[in-house]
């Protein structure tokens, strides 16, 4: 069967399609983002020219978006440290509750996550701009947050329940609390999927567009929403779009290889739970 | 000594899960309360009690019903060629071909994309005549131009194969961790029988991950309407509505003509039909497992 | 301290009209909130020069257009005191005039003086709600028939078209010349294809309302209405550019500006992008004639833009400095003859020389400024029907047209269900039983 010819046909066939498809779009922006004004709209159209890096260097002078990335760096690290503050202990007790508990508390979780964006986004507005907090990294940060605690939880909880119960056993019975378990011997252990998590929360942060489209004016302003501005009022600036978009995805790309392990990984185990 | 190891756990739960509920249900609490009030933000203290007239406004509304009718399409198809795609391309990744190892972890990046972001990168790549679509076109010589956002039918083709674009990656990620779980004997057995390639696939593994898919389709169901910026950048929910689904005909409603009591009554509905959809579908799965 | 403030502002209007030069706003920030246009970009590099006269610094959010006036929309009617000077087109006035969301103009400029009585009437009145003055427009705009002669005379066309009924069988023409007509708006929004439709209706005898303001049952969906839209439909599905079935004024004015057309009704304003000397393909080959017209007469579009300031707003008084020197004289002038900005709002400067030199485009058919100035003279004040909920009223209406376009309605049905959901609109905002 593994010399089927048939195997090697549809495989590179399919990966093949599938490269293209997936992949085109974005190399297509990256070739826009390189490309002189006059090659944008040449017809036939072209892959790239003569390549010049001038639309990045006129994104990154651009005080407008380049404090926007700033604005975009600073809520979605900010957001992993108060999602994780809240999180790793939660998915650390929830893993040591009882079974029937932990499924209950697990499903609230996962329910609390089935209802779509947009039904917080009305009162959301309503209540920051009651407190004086529209246009501020600190409306983002609580609401980033509360959208990624779910998935840190299920993801922690997952982690935390790989830990050999006996390592902890031993620590308790040489006279260790239940914090120092926790903080001394689980989170080292479970460190690399604590720092996929985090990487998850942010990717999720960083790629809010909703509430930042809403909750901002200026000064909070996030890149996923800035990046709009380069669409304006008269002809859309493609090449600095492009490019913008292009400096978007660096985070992501430099990312991506981390956590596809324990995204696979955690999400499936997720679904057998579920 | 267990049952205070037991406190402590709870005391580290709490924290989280009560912002979660504080953060949750008080604000969806809000939007109910506000569907059945009339509201004008300016004149806060006006707010009358109108009982279900926003609800009844829906059936006079024609925009209303074109959007419940795009956002069915807009979840069905879109979930339906995921599943498909999804499927297709993880058979081939199982087999770790030389040469396509890569793709396993690569093809995950669409999925991670800003949508705001892939929705830029959509609308440079099908600009008529001179996107990355019509250069591609132009390898078998065909002079494409036609303006795909510009039709109902081929915009919401559009939004539909960018909505498969974000999905089908992790849709495939997601079943071929499955496909990988399946012992190897499986297919050693079948192979001594004398099944081809193709048979083992068709017999043994679209069988076997067929219950993760059930699954997975509902992850993505409640998924998949998240490509709002996508329609923002992409379409604007044009033409003529044809790309315009409930949440985002909500989203004009509160913010452009601040109407947010007919806003809070579009998405208290529309939650109710997505969320409800997908608990009766996940039942439907579970018992059906249950009684097989 | 109010009061020293309102006295100092009346000393400054009684020694030399707007020359509140002596009035110092020091540490005071004005905020503004406008679309990325051309004014607003110029405007914001000459921005120092107001924080220098008067020590107040600015701070401009400029987004595109739809998101500017979402954002507007939000901050107004949420009487929101984030900024001090917003963005308001005239189609949206209505909106906003009553209701004190607005702060009149009257208690920091003198009305009568020389300076305001500058500014282009019927523009002025754009932004006049009972005898207040809300804003000083910076912008004005009426539409134009531009034309390429060269192509016009290719198809056998003497002279461009004076009618609808004309331009369509122009359309014919060029195209059995092998020529593309034309590119019109289609993106529905009470600013962009209602802008356009507006004259087309009038012309063929129909309007908005039986009778504004007494008798405000819609009239949208009325046999001329149809024949209108008809009209509409067949030019834009058989004479029109690919995209301009959602087309934005922009996609227009590009389709214009790279001689992809041989002819658009397009705004005057943009006639300075359709001849950037940097850009267009088309410099030297232009006609601009009056906009075609009908059995009615001809109604050229009409619309202003200006900043406001919100009643809301801690810094009005700084704000209204800022708005007379943003519309001031000088700056418009400076600005015109520094971008493409050619909506000027002030009767000096269409005289001012150096402004003509620059964009008195003159190619031997027709002036553009004569043109601009006619259309000005006669287009109608009442051109967007003034009631607060025309602006969702237009934008349903926006959507029927293009529903028309791409075939999912017909005429007819398309303007039957406007017209049915203009009723609900307007029964809700207590006008109809």
């Amino acid at each position: 069967m593994h010399r089927d010819l048939g195997r090697y046909i549809y495989g590179y066939v399919i990966c093949a399609a599938f490269a293209l498809f997936l992949f085109s779009p974005i190399l297509w922006t990256l070739s826009t983002s390189l490309k002189q004004p006059t090659e944008m709209f040449q017809w036939p159209p072209v892959i790239v020219g003569e390549p010049s890096i001038q639309h990045y260097t006129a994104i990154i002078a651009d005080k407008d978006f380049s404090s926007a990335l700033i604005n975009s760096i600073v809520v979605s690290c900010s957001t992993i440290v108060v999602t994780m503050a809240l999180s790793v202990p939660a998915a650390f007790g929830i893993s040591h509750l009882q079974k029937t508990s932990m499924r209950r508390l697990l499903t609230l979780v996962l329910a609390l996550r089935a209802a779509p964006a947009m039904i917080y986004i009305i009162p959301y507005f309503l209540f920051f701009r009651q407190v004086d907090l529209v246009d501020t990294k600190i409306a983002l940060i609580i609401v980033n947050t509360m959208f990624a605690i779910p998935l840190a939880i299920w993801y922690l909880s997952s982690f935390f329940d790989q830990v050999p119960r006996e390592i902890e056993e031993a620590a308790i019975i040489d006279g260790a609390s239940t914090l120092q378990v926790m903080t001394l011997i689980s989170i080292p252990i479970a460190r690399s999927g604590i720092l996929a998590t985090a990487i998850l929360v942010f990717i999720g942060s960083w790629n809010e567009f909703l509430f930042a489209l809403t909750l901002t004016r200026d000064n909070a302003k996030t890149a996923a929403v800035a990046i709009l501005n380069f669409m304006p009022f008269e002809g859309t600036d493609w090449g600095k779009a492009a490019a913008a978009c292009v400096l978007m995805l660096v985070p992501i790309v430099v990312f991506v290889p981390f956590v596809k392990k324990y995204v696979a990984g955690s999400t499936t185990t997720g679904s057998v739970k579920g | 000594m267990a049952y205070s190891r037991l406190n402590v756990s709870w005391a580290l739960v709490t924290p989280a899960i009560g912002f979660l509920c504080l953060a949750t249900f008080v604000p969806i609490a809000a939007v109910v309360a506000l569907s059945f009030v009339d509201f004008n933000i300016a004149f806060p203290g006006k707010t009358t009690f109108i009982g279900i007239y926003n609800y009844t406004r829906f059936l006079s509304d024609g925009r209303f019903i074109n959007a419940a009718f795009v956002t069915f399409a807009l979840v069905v198809m879109p979930v339906a060629l995921q599943l498909l795609c999804g499927l297709a391309l993880a058979l081939a990744l199982k087999e770790k071909l030389i040469g396509t190892r890569w793709m396993r972890a690569a093809s995950l990046l669409p999925s991670v994309v800003p949508p705001a972001v892939g929705g830029i990168v959509w609308k440079l790549f099908v600009i008529p005549g001179v996107g990355g679509l019509s250069y591609f076109a132009s390898f078998f010589g065909h002079n494409f131009d036609a303006d795909l956002l510009g039709g109902k039918a081929s915009a919401l083709a559009t939004v539909i194969i960018v909505s498969v674009w974000f999905g089908v990656p992790i849709v495939a990620l997601l079943l071929l961790s499955s496909l990988d779980s399946i012992p190897g004997e499986i297919y050693e057995a079948a192979s001594l029988d004398g099944a081809s390639w193709a048979q083992a696939q068709r017999y043994i593994s679209i069988p076997l991950v067929l219950p993760a898919m059930g699954a997975v389709a509902v992850f993505q169901a409640l998924e998949v309407l998240g490509i709002f910026p996508v329609i923002f950048v992409l379409t604007g929910g044009g033409p003529a509505g044809a790309t315009e689904p409930l949440n985002f005909y909500a989203f004009l409603t509160a913010f452009t003509y601040l109407d947010l009591d007919y806003a809070a009554s579009i998405l208290v509905a529309f939650t109710a039909t997505i969320v409800g959809a997908c608990f009766w579908f996940v039942r439907r799965i579970s018992a059906g497992r249950v009684g097989g | 301290m109010r009061y020293i403030g309102i006295l100092a502002v009346a000393l400054g209007v009684a020694i030399g009209g707007g020359a509140s030069a002596q009035q110092r706003y020091d540490g005071v920030k004005i905020k503004i909130l406008s679309t990325n246009s051309a004014y607003d970009l110029e405007l914001k590099k000459f921005a120092h020069e107001f924080t220098e006269k008067t020590g107040a610094e600015v701070q401009f959010d400029l987004f595109g257009y739809a998101p500017t006036v979402q954002k507007v929309s939000v901050e107004l009617l949420t009487r929101s005191n984030s900024y001090d000077v917003v963005y308001l087109g005239s189609e949206e006035f209505g909106r906003y005039a009553s209701g004190d969301i607005l702060e009149p103009l009257d208690n920091y400029v003198d009305m009568k003086s020389a300076d305001v009585q500058d500014f282009i009437a019927p523009v002025l009145r754009l932004y006049n709600k009972d005898g207040k003055q809300l804003a000083l427009p910076h912008f004005a705009a009426t539409q134009l028939l531009y034309y390429r002669p060269d192509l016009l005379e290719k198809a056998g066309i003497k002279q461009p078209p004076q009618t609808w009924e004309e331009f369509r069988n122009d359309c014919e023409l060029l195209k059995k010349a092998d020529i593309q007509c034309t590119a019109l708006r289609g993106q529905p929004d009470t600013g962009e294809n209602i802008w356009f439709w507006g004259q087309v209706l009038y012309a063929f005898g129909g309007k908005y309302f039986a009778h504004e303001p007494a008798d405000l049952t819609p009239t949208v969906n009325t046999p001329a209405a149809v024949e209108a839209l008809k009209w509409y439909t067949d030019v834009m599905t058989r004479f029109t550019v690919p995209g301009s079935t959602s087309a934005t004024f922009d996609d227009v004015v590009i389709a214009m500006q790279q001689g992809r057309i041989a002819m658009t009704v397009e705004g005057a304003p943009t006639a300075g992008r359709i001849l950037d000397p940097k850009l267009s393909k088309v410099v030297g080959k232009l006609g601009f004639a009056f906009p075609p017209g009908g059995v009615s007469g001809r109604f050229p579009p009409f619309a202003g833009q200006a900043y406001v300031i919100p009643a809301a707003s801690e810094n009005k008084a700084a704000a209204a400095a800022f708005l007379q020197w943003a519309t001031s004289k000088d700056v418009m002038k400076r600005i015109s003859l520094d971008s493409t900005f050619v909506a000027i709002t002030r009767s000096s400067l269409w005289n001012d020389p150096e402004i003509l030199a620059k964009h008195d485009y003159n190619y031997g058919h027709g002036s553009f400024a004569a043109t601009y100035a006619e259309t000005l003279r006669v287009a109608p004040e009442w051109y967007y029907p003034r009631i607060p909920e025309f602006k969702e009223i237009g934008d349903r209406l926006g959507r029927a047209l293009q529903e028309a376009v791409v075939g999912s309605k017909s005429a007819q049905a398309a303007l039957d269900d406007a017209q049915t959901e203009a009723v609900d609109i307007l029964k809700r905002a207590g006008y109809l039983k």
